[in-house]
């Protein structure tokens, strides 16, 4: 690169991380401190809502008693669904087109040729040849939930949404007293509509749902696996295929590492602690989705959780304070990516080989 | 303040995830500790036993990922 390009992608990466900074603190900030530098020029950050369920934004009825309609977390995932479609296409451009251009890779094809390599590498050590066969799923997710994890951190993800009335009493509430206007609160203002864990009677809005007093901000977009039906359903399809492709290696006595019943069929007392070894291998397929869901989520949440807490209470003492924070989580990030890959390919690896065949051999050999 | 029922879970709640954390903590350090010293004897095999080491790493923090369930459970369902 030369020298005039450094210089401006090194201002750009100043001004990324400025911006990253302020977003995070102007517009994702709790109501900390009240002192420090915005209190002094007459801002204070405020609160975003912590919620478990993904907040509905684009409502489109009820099913039975379920509402159904697009949640932010639903948005991210499409929004990662199209970037990484579009990407995938680009990338392989010049050699869906035959051009022999692609045979020296170049730009993004060879950003993609590498990071493809990377995981290959990581995929082979694990699962050796039949890597080729299910490196599709692996690569897959972590694409996926790279991306999801890392779009979290654009400025304007979690801090740019709907300002509304709260539905439920107790949580933590911005301290505006009208719906409009940025998010920052002048401190003149902020004491004046208390969130007061009453509910109010009637209200001023002809929803049937009931609201509370003061405001709360649903984001439009969300990280993706902040949300457990997303982290619930990568985890389903990874454990499910896992099974199916033990069945494939082993065809039917891949349901022997459930009902382990060969020693007992031989008059083997021990074959009753196979069997109950057996129990436990079912139980732990279902450990491996509740373990899977729960990780993905409970780092992202996590890591969101402490985005806002520490722009809240950073931000007003030092501007820069939240990015450390922010390569906290694109390294957290990236790891969680990696882990589930990793953990789906080993898991994938463990049903395939099957120690059934192995301990046949095992005893033959006595 | 009193002492009523919300206190109480939300006292449950910070317990649960901060004493659920210590194990994790400990087993990690554990970990980690191993795999640097096996970079420090044998620093060409770094590449496998850092992913062996994050493996290892994703098993134990799962132990306080089930803490933090029931912390999230207790603070958000309960």
């Amino acid at each position: 690169m030369s020298g005039k390009g450094c210089l401006i992608a090194l201002v750009m990466l100043v001004l990324v991380a400025v911006l990253c900074s302020i977003s995070s603190g102007f517009l994702g900030a709790l109501g900390g401190g009240n002192t420090g530098l915005l209190h002094s020029i007459g801002l204070d950050p405020i609160l975003p809502t912590i919620k478990l369920p993904a907040e509905m934004v684009v409502p489109l009825g009820h099913v039975g008693s379920f509402e159904v309609g697009l949640t932010n977390t639903m948005i991210e995932t499409i929004i990662v669904d199209i970037l990484l479609v579009a990407l995938a296409a680009a990338a392989t451009a010049k050699i869906r087109a035959g051009s022999k251009e692609a045979w020296v890779p170049r730009g993004l094809q060879n950003l993609f040729e590498i990071i493809i390599e990377a995981l290959y590498g990581l995929a082979e050590s694990v699962l050796g040849k039949r890597a080729r066969q299910v490196f599709w799923l692996g690569a897959t997710i972590f694409l996926f939930v790279l991306f999801a994890n890392w779009l979290e951190l654009f400025p304007g993800v979690d801090s740019v949404g709907i300002f509304e009335h709260p539905r439920e009493p107790g949580v933590a509430h911005s301290r505006s007293n009208n719906g409009s206007g940025p998010l920052l609160v002048l401190p003149e203002i902020k004491n004046e509509a208390k969130p007061e864990a009453q509910p109010v009677e009637g209200g001023t809005h002809e929803v049937a749902e009931q609201e509370y007093e003061g405001w709360e901000l649903i984001p439009f977009v969300r990280a993706a696996a902040t949300d457990l039906n997303v982290t619930l359903a990568l985890a389903i399809i990874s454990v499910v295929m896992t099974q199916v492709y033990g069945f494939r290696a082993q065809g039917i006595q891949y349901l022997g590492k459930f009902m382990a019943t060969r020693r007992l069929g031989q008059g083997n007392a021990m074959g009753l602690i196979d069997l109950i070894v057996g129990a436990l291998e079912g139980i732990s397929e279902f450990a491996k989705i509740i373990s899977f869901t729960f990780r993905l989520f409970g780092n992202i949440f996590a890591g969101q959780v402490l985005l806002f807490v520490m722009a809240a209470f950073l931000i007003p003492f030092l501007v820069f304070g939240t990015l450390i924070f922010y390569g906290l989580e694109v390294f957290v990030g990236l790891i969680q990516a990696i882990v589930f890959m990793m953990l789906t390919f080993v898991f994938i690896a463990m049903a395939t080989a099957g120690h059934g065949g192995e301990e046949h051999g095992h005893s033959e050999a006595h | 303040m009193q002492i009523d029922a919300l206190t109480m879970r939300q006292l449950a709640a910070g317990l649960a995830i901060g004493l659920g954390a210590i194990g994790p903590g400990i087993g990690i350090g554990l970990l980690a500790n191993g795999a640097l010293q096996a970079i420090g004897r044998n620093p060409e095999a770094a590449g496998q036993i850092q992913v062996n080491m994050i493996l290892g790493i994703a098993f134990a923090e799962a132990i306080a990922i089930y803490a933090l369930v029931v912390a999230l459970l207790l603070k958000f369902v309960a």
